[in-house]
């Protein structure tokens, strides 16, 4: 196969991140939202598209095309209104989080509302003839790609020639570089972020309903070519339509280029997208295409929480320790499966502790823990089945072990913005996936491993008692942590790195300190997720399995506070299986996480926990003044003083 | 009482309602789709087509009077008689009623692959409970979902079905291979059955000893897929595309070695991954596969053998065959239609084909098409009421009692349900087939191609 075929088709699959990567860019450039949610959004109006055309055989192709667009534009104005409009002054990473959640309801509602699409035809309908293209030095490109080609140049000039000569542009840029003075100037900062919002809602139909038919409709039928947008958007430091659009080509004609390259080069196939994110995220490649004011300005407020100063609920230590009476009352008294809810339950749990210490806390914000608990339930399969070290050894040693794999990332954190950090690990998660899993070594190369409890924690009740006595001491040193010096300073460092370090904190010291201690309780959790599959594959750690349902999780209960683990878990693994029989309700899982995920952070950052705090502090409030009345009235009658009005 | 006393009263009472919610003994829901909501009520007691008296087992309404050939029947009969009581027959939910369970994806995009089999399995329930049930017990199906790759999700429902719901088996899960790791070990552990019709291509010979499909074995696909390359597609040079996960992964080396040691050279082998190539990345596979002077393609998925001949026909690559195993479903069907016509070579995973005139198939057509009019009746569907058939065959001869039934499936020969080939299992062997059917896409649908061929054939 000669070169010429080869960038031929790397052109044309390159086109399809380039059109995709050009809308991430005008969204971020206009709201400072890294939409993770941006190929979900064109997958919803690929169902319309193709909706149309099975109830309306006789519709042309082109004004199924033109309606599913206009719905695009009206899903961007919506998904802004609702999602990202509530959360304008918060960080990116807050944006970044949000975009999660709407990428959750979008995918569960669509399948809801499509559901299975096996019997029609669930490959889309093209706009032109794939089976007619041009043929080039032997690789023919359908009409279609080559739409997708010209399309995406088309939007990527057009979108610059937007940005830089019209007046719409000059807002936008005057919004992205002052804020306070372009809004005291009279833009009208809401007109604008919707604009735009509809522009790339359009832009994400647009690739979608002309990319799926080369392939199968379902909802995450782009989601799989959303990292290698981002990548290609990154070229231009998320900022720039023209090096977006040279970014995403430039990917696809790498990826193509790489096949035919001599082996082992070739393997580098799968992981050029991540090492080229990776890569530009180390360099900080957006300097050279922004002012370094209007970075800042992007970047907005780093902390995670949108609003509030409210002292997190903790729990002293001891109240961890004293909880673990009822609970183990609790699961001596269930049947062996509710005894195995449980401890899955606990064991979740500590894996969204490990976000409270790491992003609550310490306010970085890592997309891997699931990849942590991946290498901790690895390190548990290598120590206790390849070595045959003891259970009680297999845990404090996986847990320890996760260090240097974590100190990859810790090193990458310290370089980076929270924004960057964020997309730096779900990068490095897919990296590992297709590196670190995939040892024989390590992961038994991606084939079932298979762990054995010993005799004495074999059944599921005694394994639960273990699991909660684990768990009860890890909650409580992670109380006095936080109320601990140390505590106190990761918060600070979290809130205000210079002030905290005029205080004698040294941030990175603390920062490092974040990631080895979330990733130790990751790692925990793992293996002891290990111990109760018994047997198990790296596939149940991915990405897309567990850290975002572990993010989910953490963020609904209340990221700042250990008591939001517990309760996050509670409900994602609890409530699920007291409703799993009523098989409608795991329909809406997917839409009911997004939604709390929007609505959290939208509204209480603390979450559930948050919420139940701020109730109980007005209930309190509300009782002190009903006191307070009765104590008048007594005071008035019976005590001379009675000077409490 | 106060407002302080309120909360507490209130946040106590939360935490009684969800601790009663979650550990009360409660009556389990049956799933049902959507589909059958619809359907459910016009469910009529099953007759035969032709009202003829059936000659195979595995004919729902002919209670426990089929002729089984071989030694099942006599072992079957001895388990009866002696064991409908003890641990299994308790777990069984009584004699009334026999609870089976299933673990499929059930949600999203995932709900392709498992609705037609739950659809399915719950219509042999139904037909057979009208009929009268097994023995006179009443069958119950309950269903739960999980991703196809969720372990920790599928253990944690099929622990529900063990402990919570007390089925007595397992049946047609067997599209979970990946989220099913943990939860084979369980069942070992437990001494559960899971019984499936083959529709995946498993490559172990031996499966675990509670484990029974009636797929054909590894040793038999290893000279089969070679003898449709070389015999019935008629190439001497070709690549090999398959997913690039461990499952997949750890055959294609056993698979380049057959090809090869049937002399046919393999020119190019691509790996291709799950969510993204299909979609972004196919075109340019096949391009490479034609440069490298491949006249035909080995896929070792359904999935892929869609995308590859899609992509070939974009690529007006239209003389190249394509040859998969198990690929007989709906979605090939309707997705590929005319494109695929003549250049599509697959077999039925041991399965009769549906033009087979035996009692037994003319019922499942019948039921599917009285239930789901317009629905489809491919492998994908077959297995599962395949799956049924067995564990209904074997628990007529059983009774309800685990260990009898995993005997009575350990020693039975040569039996034909009339949907399948002969099935033999032995303690050593849990994939019955013996046999399976080349297909080919004609017209968008798929024609039979040959007789059902046996392992002895193939090896000349």
């Amino acid at each position: 196969m000669t070169f010429v075929q080869y960038a031929v088709l790397g052109l044309a699959i390159g086109a399809v991140f380039a059109l995709l990567a050009v809308g991430i860019v005008l969204v971020y450039r206009a709201s400072g939202v890294l939409n993770f949610a941006h190929a979900s959004m064109g997958t919803a109006a690929a169902y319309v598209d193709f909706e149309l055309l099975e109830r309306y055989p006789s519709l042309p192709v082109g004004v199924a095309l033109v309606i599913a667009v206009a719905f695009g534009a009206v899903l961007g104005v919506v998904v802004h209104r609702v999602a990202f409009a509530p959360v304008a002054r918060a960080s990116q990473v807050v944006k970044l989080l949000v975009s999660f959640g709407v990428a959750g309801v979008i995918q569960g509602g669509v399948g809801l509302l499509w559901g299975p699409l096996g019997t029609p035809s669930a490959f889309g309908h093209s706009l032109l003839p794939l089976t007619d293209g041009v043929s080039i030095a032997g690789a023919v490109v359908p009409y279609q790609r080559l739409a997708l080609v010209v399309l995406g140049v088309a939007a990527s000039v057009g979108l610059s020639l937007l940005l830089a000569r019209t007046a719409f542009g000059v807002q936008v840029r005057a919004l992205a570089q002052n804020p306070l003075a372009a809004r005291l100037s009279g833009i009208d900062d809401r007109r604008i972020e919707r604009t735009t919002w509809a522009i790339a809602g359009a832009s994400a139909a647009l690739a979608a309903v002309l990319v799926v038919p080369f392939g199968a409709i379902s909802p995450l039928a782009l989601s799989g070519i959303q990292l290698k947008s981002l990548a290609a958007a990154l070229v231009g430091g998320f900022v720039s339509a023209p090096a977006a659009l040279a970014g995403g080509l430039g990917l696809g004609l790498a990826q193509e280029l790489l096949v035919g390259a001599p082996s082992p080069v070739n393997g580098l196939r799968g992981v050029i997208a991540t090492a080229l994110v990776l890569v530009l995220l180390l360099v900080r490649v957006e300097r050279f295409f922004v002012s370094e004011q209007e970075a800042r300005a992007l970047e907005g407020d780093d902390r995670l929480a949108v609003r509030g100063a409210r002292v997190p609920l903790f729990g002293a230590p001891r109240w961890w320790l004293v909880a673990m009476a009822p609970v183990a009352l609790l699961i001596s008294g269930q049947s062996g499966f509710w005894a195995a809810v449980t401890s899955n339950t606990m064991i979740y749990a500590l894996l969204g502790l490990s976000l409270v210490v790491l992003t609550g806390w310490s306010g970085q914000v890592s997309l891997m823990p699931g990849t942590f608990a991946g290498v901790g339930a690895c390190l548990a399969w290598v120590l206790g089945t390849r070595l045959g070290f003891p259970l009680v050894l297999v845990l404090p040693l996986a847990a320890l072990a996760t260090i240097p794999v974590c100190a990859v990332v810790a090193i990458a954190a310290l370089r980076l913005r929270p924004l960057y950090l964020a997309v730096a690990t779900v990068a490095l998660a897919g990296l590992f996936d297709e590196t670190l899993f995939r040892q024989h070594w390590l992961a038994n190369a991606g084939a079932a491993m298979t762990v054995t409890r010993p005799s004495l924690v074999r059944g599921d009740r005694a394994y639960a008692l273990l699991v909660l006595v684990v768990a009860a001491m890890v909650f409580a040193a992670t109380a006095a942590l936080g109320r601990s010096r140390t505590g106190r300073a990761l918060r600070m460092v979290r809130d205000n790195e210079r002030a905290a370090a005029a205080d004698g904190a040294n941030p990175v010291k603390y920062r490092l300190l974040a990631f080895a201690v979330a990733a130790m309780q990751a790692g925990l959790a793992g293996a002891l997720l290990a111990y109760a599959l018994g047997t198990f594959s790296s596939a149940a750690f991915g990405f897309l399995v567990l850290s975002l349902a572990a993010f989910g999780m953490a963020i609904v209960g209340g990221i700042r506070s250990p008591l939001g683990a517990v309760v996050g878990a509670f409900g994602f693994v609890y409530l699920t299986e007291v409703f799993r029989s009523s098989g409608a309700v795991s329909d809406w899982t997917s839409v009911f996480v997004g939604f709390g995920i929007v609505a959290v952070l939208g509204g209480n950052p603390d979450g559930l926990v948050g919420l139940v705090q701020s109730l109980a502090r007005r209930l309190r409030r509300d009782v002190d003044r009903d006191l307070d009345r009765d104590v008048g009235v007594v005071g008035v009658t019976a005590s001379p003083i009675g000077a409490v009005e | 009482m106060g407002t302080r006393g309120r909360a507490r009263l209130a946040v106590v009472l939360l935490v009684g309602v969800l601790a009663t919610a979650a550990c009360s003994g409660r009556t389990t829901v049956e799933f049902e789709t959507r589909a059958l909501r619809g359907t459910a009520a016009g469910l009529t007691t099953t007759t035969l087509a032709d009202g003829g008296t059936p000659s195979l087992a595995g004919v729902i309404g002919d209670a426990g009077s089929s002729a089984v050939s071989g030694s099942a029947a006599a072992t079957g009969a001895t388990a009866a008689g002696s064991g409908t009581s003890g641990a299994g027959a308790a777990a069984a939910g009584g004699p009334d009623v026999i609870k089976l369970g299933t673990v499929l994806p059930l949600q999203g995009g995932q709900r392709d692959f498992g609705e037609p089999i739950l659809r399915t399995t719950q219509a042999f329930i139904d037909e057979l409970n009208a009929a009268g049930g097994i023995n006179g017990a009443r069958v119950e199906l309950i269903a739960y979902n999980a991703c196809l790759v969720c372990q920790a999700d599928a253990l944690e429902a099929t622990k529900r079905l063990v402990e919570h719901d007390h089925v007595f088996a397992l049946v047609n899960t067997y599209v979970m291979v990946v989220a099913f790791q943990p939860v084979i070990p369980y069942l070992v552990q437990k001494g559960v059955p899971l019984i499936q019709g083959g529709a995946e291509n498993q490559t172990s010979d031996a499966l675990s000893p509670i484990n029974f499909a009636t797929l054909p074995t590894g040793a038999f696909y290893g000279k089969f897929i070679p003898a449709m390359v070389t015999r019935y597609a008629h190439l001497s040079k070709v690549a090999i595309t398959y997913v690039n996960v461990p499952t997949e992964s750890v055959g294609v080396p056993l698979l380049r070695d057959e090809l090869e040691r049937e002399g046919v050279e393999v020119v190019d082998v691509e790996p291709v991954e799950a969510a993204e190539d299909a979609v972004t990345n196919m075109d340019s596979i096949v391009t490479r596969m034609r440069v490298r002077g491949a006249q035909g393609v080995v896929a070792s998925n359904p999935v892929l053998l869609i995308y590859g001949r899609l992509a070939a026909a974009r690529q007006q690559w239209n003389d190249a065959q394509w040859v998969g195993p198990a690929a007989w479903s709906a979605l090939v069907e309707d997705s590929c239609a005319a494109t695929c016509d003549d250049v599509v070579l697959t077999e039925t995973a041991g399965l009769s084909f549906t033009d087979r005139p035996s009692p037994q198939m003319r019922q499942f057509l019948d039921v599917m098409a009285r239930r789901y009019p317009g629905g489809r009746t491919t492998g994908h569907e077959l297995a599962a009421w395949v799956g049924m058939q067995l564990l209904t065959e074997t628990m007529r001869r059983s009774g309800p009692d685990r260990d009898a039934f995993v005997r009575t499936l350990n020693t039975t020969t040569n039996l034909d349900l009339g949907t399948t080939s002969p099935l033999t299992f032995d303690p050593d062997r849990h994939l019955g087939g013996s046999q399976s059917t080349l297909l080919r896409l004609k017209g968008g649908r798929y024609v039979r191609m040959s007789d059902p061929l046996s392992f002895g054939e193939l090896r000349t």
